[in-house]
């Protein structure tokens, strides 16, 4: 179980004396609690204290990284079983599976179709994150060889032959490829591989049980750097298993557990390997293995991945831009708003049930609502008038004129210096819209 | 030609206007209160007014335009761009009134709050000392400052350090042989140092009077205290002038962003509100400013900051810091306070961030949870909503904007407690009639607000509204009418109230009063839930600020305002700032607890939360839509 | 044994409810579904019993539909015109368990149909199919507050499902559904407290529990998934957890959603880079259906034939497996 903050205060001084960083010792202890701190920045702490709360300081998942430089991947480091408790961190990695026997120059295609393949996704860029070479013939080394030479992305070496894979390893050279995988038949070779390589290496066991002996036993044996594969292969098995090794890990501190996952696309053809993704992505995979290498297939997998690893907490946020409500003209009204979702459906909500067709001004204030953003300085005449200017609002309309919500009047005039618009002040509540344009609009529109 | 005169009708007023001010500024003036939330630049529409006889000029054409138009009383204008050039009378509509700015007598706080027996012996911020000194001779020639010293610390060691400002000295020596060295001198305690802060004749010293002030950032009220026994003299409430520059905290920072003028503006605003009260205490209680030797000032920081002429700006920004939290004691004569020129004017409660200030610390100094062993939690609620959880072995803050429903403003049947508001209030459906009791037993003028919490309850139990606090549209009485496409529900008919008008509660109000309220509870739950704490484990309640001692704790929990705890620990403690700044003007005990209180307290940022926005939503509901934790609400 | 299976102590189950009713229950369906049930998260034999399947409702709309890229249209271009041979289809062809009906027709921006109309149209429905209904109005509130008792009527006695009441909206359908026996579904925008406000509201007007399904306006794969899918996840955590006003079972409308977006009706020509098109709605409404199946989804809403087949076998799938 882990430690409230209220059970770690009180093992810290409680002088307050700052000297952590942090201005008060219960706040340095609701840090503790949440894995933001760690104890060996209070000075004073005494060895007690440290016994005690040792353990519940340390992360409960191993951050596992897979080859170097730029295109090294990060995987695991959880924190948490349910991403809204706090975001899934690290993306998992999707692996484009490469068999050794296959042509050098289907090789060559392959490998070079996977490290070109990127989605534009919300103005990013997604890719894809390592190669796989499956040892089906023999001959590793040779392929490992070409894909060091063709592949920008980082590789993964299956082989059950140590032999085939210390030869793959050399031609690696300081790569740091992953190893798969050490099964109970070749486990003293292959963790001998990995210690002499420095190489991260996947520990596969035919069940849980053997996972987990042969996970301490590569603990024990000074490997850090290990990624689980439990064996499954039927769908629902595999989610059992994801789950537990996860729960071990990150609720019950369970060490030989505490590491990321892989697993496998299973299925008969295209549809069924995206369903068998789709599991492995929102079932805490650290790295998803799959042959897949269409377009249709991987846009899935990437944006799956991009859903599943997207910080749930952060407020939901439409784009900034312009938005019609009903059919709008060039005569009709533009009302200005944030970017924050519930703020902008209430206003859309709002001016439909009036059957008021409109123009709606979107200004990204980082998903915050009006008062907050105009607070924060996010929703200021400068941000407004240069959303107007960017937006493209002034060819749809014949007239300069915006309706500004109630609760931000007093940057009315500043707006219309900064962007040389008409500015009408709406009403404080989105409520407000339909009898302020039933009532209203066109009185104060009259001026202009 | 004769100055002209304005006659605001409804208040009754008649005001001398100088021409070319707007009818704003002399309503300000005036104490009329008009409400306006861009602070005059003719932008928010708020301050429409009907000019009912004379003419008014435009003080800036653009905003003319649209202005003035026809009504069947008179001409309807905004007050903050109508020019006085000639006289004319004036009609303030509801929905245009601010408040009115009248000073109050204000009720005695609880004693529990006050009680000195806490901090005895009593080490007052300011304390005089009658001296005959010995004159100097050839034998005796110490310098006229060692002369004091030597005569103050013979009776009064702990005075040690003690020191003198410029000023004061400059006044020494002819105020020494003016009285032939038979001297009243008030020495300020400001912490390391006591400093001689004035030099009297005796005869003039037959009392020294401090001021105990909470700068809150809708109303403002003072106690006068005879600093030599803690009595407190005579007490008063007044709304905070600033208001003309907004409502809330973060408007009036705006406001004086735009320039130091602005700023200026500001702090002035709230000395001429202090000076206000002065004036109206020493009138009411034969005293004069030269006898009152020291002032201790508890508020929110950006009310500190105001007072104190800091730009408050870096408060509204991420993180939401102050420029400080401590704040150096100062003279009332830079400050331009009408008391005694050299009389220390005293920020005793330092703040803990931009949005828990010096009010809230002080509100733990009063209630004196820091020293209990038992969980207690104040709730302040006022503009800004604050919380402090904790016992001795800690402390925890938190701050979310409540926004000031519950204090009257923004829902227009609300009012301050003042004579005619409504504290009391249910309607009964079989009946379709309302029972109410209001302040001093006039015919209601609005709802304070005790009774908008108990009129909520009321509502839903009978169904008017539902828990999310939607009207129901079919609801069998004409009470509910629907006026500019929105539904509202009469209060009281025009002929039952003082104002001539219907007292009508609307839909929006509801959803005001109900976001209000959802981020206090909000707020309490979130901080509780950091440290794993259930609203049942908290064994005091202390509920300080905009209601009164007649808020009926048991609806307040109905609608979901406090926690559903055993009702015999709800406490309403009222101006619990106010009791903080009194005694730590009577006591150095309690300014070094302030001190030590902050140092011990921890925030906690609810605009960084995002559990904070979840329980907002969930509170947004009567009571809550975790039915679960109010197992004593049945509705 | 080395490891400890580390099983979750849930504190209760979620609430069962039973769409449809046979001649013997007063209705005329030759089958009834019943959902919910579950003690554990999605297929985690290991823990607790699934008692039932979740169920894949497909979507008939009561007009002609526009729009519709050719690798869905050509699967209903035989039968888009007439509802219940619509209907017939998506059951005896494409294996639906149960019908959603949406009344788009009486959006008074588009044909405006009325009340009697409608209430043809599920008669007809009725008539043609033995497999319990839901029936869903135009997303107007004043026309659905409008039609919606009527139709209710129509299908009196059989336990339909009527979509949807929300916080502002919730009171004429909801009356409805406790006059005519009906289920309700219960409907909010991505928020768990909202839902369970709608909750509150509709069994303060005497709702049973077990008569309301949720809907979470949950959107689809790129759009949407990024919150649904924890909204979906965080209501059932809460509902075993013991939460009274969130264990409902859970509905996600996915064949719309999903063949909304442009990933899955934009010609290759115009999107190279998301290859052909000839699979690809079908893979973005199987993806989307897949992980709101993992975040706990009970009733799926779909569209394409070939996407219900794949889900439909990835459900036995997860259903058959033993605990590990």
């Amino acid at each position: 179980m882990a430690l409230t903050a209220m059970d770690i205060y009180k093992q810290l001084p409680k002088t307050n004396c700052g000297d952590c960083g942090i201005p008060t010792c219960l706040a340095f202890a609701m840090k503790l609690a949440q894995g933001q701190a760690s104890l060996d920045e209070c000075p004073h702490v005494t060895e007690e204290a440290t016994a005690a709360l040792e353990g519940s300081s340390a992360p409960p998942m191993k951050t596992v990284t897979i080859g170097t430089g730029d295109n090294a991947l990060q995987i695991g480091g959880q924190t948490v079983l349910f991403r809204h408790e706090e975001t899934f961190h690290n993306p998992c990695g999707i692996a484009i599976q490469v068999n050794t026997s296959l042509s050098e120059e289907e090789t060559r295609e392959r490998i070079t179709t996977a490290c070109k393949t990127e989605f534009d996704r919300v103005g990013m860029m997604f890719d894809l994150d390592l190669i796989a070479l499956n040892d089906d013939d023999g001959s590793l080394p040779q392929a490992a060889q070409l894909a060091t030479e063709v592949s920008t992305l980082p590789l993964v070496l299956m082989s059950d032959d140590p032999g085939s894979m210390h030869g793959a390893l050399e031609a690696c050279g300081d790569g740091r490829p992953l190893i798969y995988a050490a099964g109970a038949d070749n486990f003293d070779e292959m963790a001998a591989l990995a210690k002499e390589f420095d190489c991260p290496l996947v520990i596969r066991g035919q069940n849980l049980d053997e996972l987990y002996e042969l996970s301490e036993k590569a603990g024990e044996a000074g490997l850090e750097d290990l990624v689980l594969d439990s064996g499954a292969r039927e769908l629902n098995a595999v989610l059992q298993n994801q789950t537990i090794v996860e729960r071990a890990a990150i609720n019950e501190k369970v060490k030989p557990m505490g590491f990321p996952t892989i697993g496998f696309t299973i299925g008969n053809n295209e549809v069924e390997k995206i369903i068998s993704a789709s599991e492995l992505i929102a079932k805490y995979a650290g790295i998803v293995v799959t042959d897949l290498l269409t377009r249709n297939a991987l846009l899935t997998m990437v944006t799956a991945r991009l859903n599943i690893y997207t910080d749930p907490q952060k407020p939901i946020q439409v784009e900034s831009g312009v938005y019609e409500i009903g059919e709008p003209d060039e005569t009709s009204p533009v009302l200005i708003t944030t970017n924050f979702s519930l703020t902008y459906y209430t206003v859309e909500a709002d001016t439909s049930a009036g059957n008021i067709d409109a123009w709606v001004v979107v200004v990204d204030t980082e998903g915050t609502s009006v008062l907050t953003a105009w607070a924060a300085e996010d929703f200021t005449a400068e941000t407004i008038a240069k959303t107007i200017e960017e937006c493209g609002i002034e060819e749809k309309v014949a007239n300069k004129i915006a309706v500004l919500p109630g609760g931000v009047a007093v940057l009315s005039g500043e707006l219309e210096e900064a962007s040389g618009w008409n500015i009408v002040v709406g009403p404080r509540e989105s409520a407000g819209i339909p009898t302020f344009f039933k009532t209203e609009y066109e009185e104060r529109i009259a001026q202009f | 030609m004769d100055s002209p005169t304005v006659i605001f009708e409804d208040y009754q007023v008649e005001a001398p206007a100088e021409a070319g001010e707007t009818i704003l500024e002399v309503a300000n003036r005036a104490g009329v209160g008009i409400a306006t939330y861009c602070g005059g630049q003719g932008t928010c529409q708020q301050c429409q007014v009907v000019v009912t006889s004379g003419t008014v000029q435009p003080k800036d054409e653009a905003h003319w335009q649209q202005w003035p138009t026809a009504t069947g009383e008179g001409i309807k204008v905004l007050a903050c761009q109508s020019v006085i050039s000639e006289d004319i009378t004036v009609k303030v509509p509801i929905g245009s009134r601010a408040e009115d700015f009248i000073i109050h007598e204000m009720e005695p706080l609880k004693p529990k709050l006050v009680d000195l027996s806490r901090f005895e012996p009593l080490s007052p911020l300011a304390q005089q000392f009658v001296l005959d000194l010995p004159k100097p001779t050839l034998e005796d020639t110490l310098t006229d400052m060692e002369r004091l010293r030597r005569e103050l610390l013979n009776d009064e060691a702990e005075l040690e350090p003690l020191t003198i400002d410029l000023p004061v000295l400059r006044e020494l020596p002819q105020a020494l042989r003016e009285n032939d060295f038979q001297v009243a001198i008030a020495v300020t305690d400001t912490g390391l140092a006591r400093k001689i802060a004035a030099i009297r004749p005796p005869t003039a010293a037959q009392r020294s009077i401090g001021l105990a002030i909470d700068v809150g950032t809708s109303t403002v009220a003072v106690e006068l205290v005879d600093l030599d026994n803690g009595q407190v003299v005579g007490r008063a409430i007044r709304r905070n002038g600033q208001i003309a520059y907004g409502e809330d905290v973060i408007s009036r920072i705006v406001w004086t962003q735009k320039g130091p003028e602005q700023l200026q503006n500001m702090h002035q605003a709230i000395i001429d509100t202090l000076n206000e009260i002065f004036r109206y205490l020493y009138d009411e209680h034969n005293a004069a400013p030269d006898e009152v030797i020291a002032a201790s000032v508890a508020g929110n920081a950006t009310m500190i900051n105001f007072l104190l002429r800091i730009d408050a700006s870096p408060i509204r920004r991420t993180p939401h810091t102050p420029p400080a939290t401590e704040m150096p004691v100062v003279t009332a004569e830079q400050l331009g306070l009408n008391i005694h020129p050299q009389a220390a004017v005293c920020v005793c409660h330092p703040a803990v961030s931009g949005f828990v200030g010096g009010d809230i610390t002080a509100g733990v100094v009063a209630t004196g949870m820091h020293e209990a062993e038992e969980l207690a939690l104040l709730v302040d609620v006022g503009t800004n909503g604050e919380i402090v959880a904790g016992n001795k072995d800690w402390l925890m803050c938190a701050s979310c904007s409540a926004g000031p429903a519950f204090e009257g403003v923004g829902v227009e049947a609300a009012m301050p407690a003042t004579a005619g508001a409504v504290t009391n209030f249910h309607y009964s459906r079989d009946r379709d009639a309302v029972d109410y009791e209001t302040i001093a037993g006039q015919r209601p003028r609005g709802i304070a607000g005790s009774g908008l919490v108990e009129m909520i309850a009321s509502l839903v139990e009978a169904e008017v509204i539902d828990r999310t606090g939607n009207m129901n549209a079919d609801f069998p009485s004409d009470r509910l009418r629907r006026s500019d496409g929105e539904l509202g529900f009469t209060l009281f008919e025009a002929d039952e109230t003082a104002i001539g008008e219907p007292i009508v509660i609307y839909q929006h109000d509801i959803e005001n009063l109900l976001r209000s309220k959802a981020a206090v509870l909000a707020a309490i739950n979130v901080l509780l839930g950091k440290l794993d704490l259930a609203a049942t484990d908290v064994e005091h309640v202390y509920l300080a600020g905009a209601f009164g001692a007649g808020l009926n704790v048991d609806r307040a929990v109905a609608i979901g305002l406090l926690p559903d705890v055993p009702r015999e620990r709800i406490e309403v403690v009222g101006d619990s700032a106010l009791a903080g700044a009194y005694l730590t003007l009577m006591s150095r005990q309690a300014r070094e607890q302030a001190q030590e209180t902050v140092s011990a307290m921890t925030y906690l940022d609810l605009s960084s939360d995002t559990d904070f926005m979840d329980e907002f939503i969930a509170s947004n509901f009567i009571p809550h839509t975790d039915l679960s934790r109010f197992p004593s609400v049945d509705m | 044994m080395p490891l400890t299976i580390p099983k979750e102590r849930w504190t209760a189950e979620v609430q069962t409810a039973t769409i449809g009713a046979t001649e013997e229950e007063g209705g005329t369906r030759t089958s009834t579904i019943t959902i919910g049930g579950e003690q554990t998260l999605p297929f985690l034999h290991f823990e607790g019993e699934t008692p039932n399947r979740p169920v894949i409702a497909m979507e008939v709309l009561d007009e002609t539909p526009t729009g519709w890229p050719e690798p869905l249209a050509r699967h209903y271009e035989d039968v888009w015109d007439d509802p219940a041979a619509w209907a017939q289809k998506a059951v005896e062809q494409f294996g639906a368990d149960l019908i959603c009906l949406r009344l788009v027709s009486a959006n008074p921006d588009g044909s405006n149909a009325s009340a009697d109309q409608c209430a043809e149209t599920i008669q007809s429905v009725l008539e043609a199919v033995g497999v319990p209904l839901i029936i869903w109005g135009c997303d107007n509130d004043e026309k659905d507050n409008e039609i919606m008792p009527f139709c209710s009527q129509a299908g009196s006695g059989e336990r339909c499902v009527l979509g949807s009441a929300t916080e502002d909206n919730y009171k004429t359908i909801c009356a409805s559904a406790l006059a005519d026996g009906h289920l309700i579904i219960n409907q909010s925008p991505l928020d768990i407290n909202i839902q369970k406000q709608v909750n509150i509201l509709v069994t303060d007007m005497g709702m049973d529990l077990g008569d309301i399904i949720m809907y979470q306006v949950t959107g689809s794969l790129g759009y949407g998934v990024e919150y649904a899918y924890s909204i979906l996840e965080r209501t059932r955590l809460a509902a075993l957890d013991g939460d009274k006003m969130l264990q409902m079972p859970m509905l996600s409308i996915v064949g719309s959603e999903a063949w909304r977006v442009k990933e899955a009706w934009q010609p290759e020509e115009d999107a190279p880079e998301w290859g052909p098109l000839e699979k690809r709605g079908i893979i973005w409404e199987v993806a989307t259906a897949t992980l709101f199946l993992h975040a706990a989804t009970d009733i799926l809403v779909m569209r394409h034939p070939e996407a219900v087949a794949y889900v439909r076998d990835h459900i036995d799938e997860m259903m058959s497996g033993q605990p590990v």
